[in-house]
């Protein structure tokens, strides 16, 4: 489903490679989690997955449609949740949902129909038809959800996705994660939170420095420690830390 | 350092963060040609305001001097003087109304100041501090160059010097304690209504209409004299009764200018009410600011409607999604509508006015038979200028990428082709335009009838400029849109892009005048010319649409 061949990127004005030479396939099906410290290259990867940035080498094909050839059907097979939701303030829930079922082109039944689910799973009924300006940060992380979902994707991707999610919102959330891989679709989130990576994750990815520096199933990573935690093991594998980005 | 002066210091390094030194040297180190350019369009703007405020200070001074030896009752010269004081007073009001808006109520800091253990006074005087500095720099514009003329030309000594510098340094405070005292009373209002954005879009749309009509008043000229002097003169004569009486509706504008003019009573008097005026509204309105700066952020909830609402589920194409999406912002956020939405009624206004003023003298016949005497070509030229004149000051375009700010990236995300997000941008900034001056199109036909081909070529060449100055602007905005605002009046107001558009526009403007100029003189008529024109435009629109799309490809979209 996702395929990263080699991806590079500097940033004009910095001569340190945000991302270096990074190569990761992720299957259909897949839970993943992606973790590293502050400025290790997780933004920046995920912004050049979602073709957000160009990389200055290297390949990205999502969903079998390669991002420099067919960007924009390669941007169709993608939900994304940014991290900081602060988008169109003004316009209501349900204009900004309209708007996103218009540009994935989804018709007036499904919209409805996902809209209705949604609405009453995430408990957005009420609010709904307010200007999003007046949402807590939870339930503005609700709204990008449902959003990201309406064309149901066979490839979400989420930055931080729990932040500012209260404890039955996250809930929620991971819970429709799981759906949305049990569909067979592939889920890629990048994440601070070390015990939700190890509960809910199929496979891990650890990124420090721009580079991969391990990536497998919990069993895979731990690779014969015995009993070290995924804390443990972040800590070793990103020992000298990062800069903030 | 005092709360108020740290806070002071935070604003203006905050607002002239690009005028540090250090920062000035990286700029021009990183961006050289922007930064410099931005000091050649600032130099030349100021130039040719300065040039145009000189000649007609100076002639204006020339035909109020009283004839050598000549008995006169009242030295007209005083006229001056006393517009400058009254422009500089009525500006004031308005532009720091908007100024106060932003700062006092919209700034997203609110909430944040407000958690500090600073009093909400202190929180205001510095705020207001920094918009009365604003101010005080733009009214030197206004207020200095009349009074040094003035004062050269007259003989004045040293003193009228030094009452001018105190006059100039109060001119502002009176206007903004007004302004603040409208835009609190605004606030608290709007905070009983749901749709509280529109209330305050309205509330200043209808401030920035009684300014315009209020400079209607003022600039009326009778158009009977050709020759420029005498029509001056004739301006300063006809207004004296409208600018007198401005100052009697507003009496410290009448003892500013009495107090500039030598009675250091009045101008006591003004100081007095100026800070009195100053005081109460600090005191008054620090009462309640902490809570009026609050009030916006607390957003209004439609209660009783729940879930999908019948007809909410609309399908359509992505271009009318992002053309909707444009459209709602630009009405819904009260800085991009207060500044964008007056420019589009303004080619009304133009013609409203200059009928208005023109009629003046004989009414409507006065306007008929000056209108009669000229060739239908200048008519229609006339025409065209007064409705292409305010094209390039739109910022709906030229800030269209630029007002993306942070969800520019997510827009990117977007399965959506750069030029369809490009085109639903020209839909909306180009379809306010072409409804701006349509309205100004039938107000002609209205107000002027019996030159309907004139005004009918006078509209297709100023909606051909106007596509074409669009795409200019927009052109600019994505190839360097500035997406690190924070408040949306620095997206759409504090835009450079915005400055560099209008003189783009007006330049080309100035150059297509002199064209017809050298057309006319040779005697062509109103077809030829037209023709001529419309072809010359026609090839500056594709030209700058392809530029556009050229930039779209390169920039718009790209990593």
């Amino acid at each position: 489903m996702i395929d990263l061949q080699h991806l590079t990127k500097t940033y004009a004005k910095s001569n340190a490679k945000a991302v270096d030479d990074l190569t990761l396939q992720v299957n259909g099906g897949e839970l993943f989690g992606f973790i590293g410290p502050n400025g290790a290259g997780k933004t920046t990867t995920i912004k050049l997955m979602t073709g957000v940035l160009t990389p200055d080498d290297g390949t990205i094909t999502m969903a079998g449609h390669r991002m420099d050839q067919e960007r924009l059907e390669a941007q169709r097979m993608i939900g994304f949740v940014p991290d900081g939701n602060d988008l169109y303030d003004r316009l209501t829930g349900m204009e900004y949902l309209n708007f996103m079922a218009d540009i994935y082109q989804v018709d007036a039944a499904k919209r409805k129909a996902h809209i209705e689910k949604y609405l009453d799973l995430f408990s957005l009924e009420d609010a709904i038809n307010n200007q999003i300006r007046s949402y807590s940060k939870g339930m503005k992380q609700k709204l990008v959800v449902i959003g990201a979902l309406i064309h149901n994707p066979p490839i979400w991707i989420l930055d931080e996705p729990l932040g500012g999610l209260d404890p039955r919102a996250a809930h929620l959330l991971k819970e429709e994660m799981i759906r949305h891989c049990k569909e067979g679709n592939t889920v890629f989130f990048s994440t601070h939170v070390l015990e939700v990576a190890e509960k809910l994750c199929t496979r891990i990815g650890v990124i420090a420095h721009g580079g991969l520096k391990a990536v497998g199933t919990l069993d895979e990573l731990r690779s014969g420690e015995v009993g070290a935690s995924l804390e443990e093991l972040f800590l070793e594998l990103t020992d000298d830390g990062g800069e903030e980005e | 350092m005092t709360a108020f002066f740290a806070l002071l210091r935070l604003q203006l390094l905050t607002r002239f963060a690009d005028l540090k030194p250090k920062n000035l040297k990286n700029a021009l180190r990183e961006k050289r040609g922007r930064t410099i350019g931005m000091f050649v369009a600032i130099a030349f703007l100021i130039v040719y305001l300065g040039v145009i405020l000189y000649i007609i200070e100076t002639k204006a001074l020339d035909v109020l001097s009283p004839a050598a030896g000549a008995p006169q009752a009242v030295d007209l010269r005083n006229l001056l003087v006393i517009m400058a004081v009254v422009l500089s007073t009525a500006g004031t009001l308005v532009m720091a109304f908007f100024f106060i808006m932003s700062a006092l109520f919209f700034g997203r800091d609110a909430a944040f100041l407000a958690s500090m253990p600073i009093k909400p006074r202190t929180i205001l005087s510095a705020k207001l501090a920094q918009v009365w500095l604003s101010e005080t720099l733009i009214d030197a514009v206004i207020l200095l160059p009349a009074c040094i003329l003035y004062g050269t030309r007259v003989g004045e000594d040293a003193v009228f010097y030094i009452r001018m510098v105190l006059i100039w340094l109060m001119i502002a405070i009176l206007p903004i304690c007004i302004a603040g005292l409208i835009s609190a009373f605004l606030i608290r209002i709007s905070g009983l209504w749901k749709r509280r954005e529109l209330f305050l879009t309205v509330g200043g749309f209808a401030l920035f209409l009684g300014y315009m009509i209020l400079m209607m008043n003022v600039g009326s000229i009778t158009g009977d004299s050709a020759e420029s002097g005498e029509m001056l003169k004739e301006f300063f004569m006809n207004n004296s009764a409208r600018i007198s009486g401005m100052t009697q509706y507003f009496p410290p504008a009448g003892w500013a200018a009495n107090g500039l003019l030598g009675d250091w009573g009045q101008l006591g008097l003004y100081a007095l009410a100026s800070f009195a005026g100053l005081a109460l509204l600090i005191g008054v309105m620090g009462i309640f600011y902490r809570k009026l700066s609050l009030l916006q952020s607390e957003a209004p909830t439609v209660s009783g409607k729940k879930g999908i609402q019948k007809g909410s589920i609309r399908e359509g194409s992505a271009f009318l999604a992002n053309v909707k999406r444009e459209f709602l912002l630009i009405i819904r956020v009260p800085s991009y509508a207060i500044n964008i939405l007056p420019i589009t009624f303004m080619p009304l206004v133009i013609i409203v006015m200059i009928s208005m003023s023109m009629g003046k003298s004989g009414g409507e016949e006065g306007l008929t038979q000056l209108l009669g005497q000229l060739p239908p070509v200048l008519i229609m030229c006339i025409f065209a200028a007064a409705m292409a004149y305010m094209s390039g000051m739109s910022p709906a375009l030229s800030t269209a990428v630029t007002r993306e700010g942070k969800g520019h990236d997510f827009i990117k995300v977007l399965p959506v082709s750069a030029r369809t997000l490009i085109h639903a941008k020209i839909a909306v900034g180009f379809g306010l335009e072409i409804f701006g001056v349509l309205l100004a199109g039938i107000a002609i036909l209205i107000i002027m009838p019996g030159y309907t081909l004139e005004t009918i070529l006078a509209l297709i060449l100023c909606l051909v400029f106007s596509f074409g100055c669009s795409c200019l602007a927009l052109s600019r905005d994505v190839k360097k849109p500035r997406l690190d605002w924070v408040t949306e009046q620095e997206a759409v107001k504090q835009n450079f892009g915005v400055l560099i558009s209008m003189l783009v526009s007006w330049g080309i403007l100035v150059a297509l005048a002199g064209l017809c100029y050298l057309m006319i003189s040779n005697g062509w008529e109103m077809l030829p010319v037209f023709g001529a024109l419309a072809v010359i435009l026609a090839a500056f629109a594709a030209a700058a649409y392809r530029m556009l799309m050229k930039n779209v490809d390169r920039y718009y979209c790209a990593g």
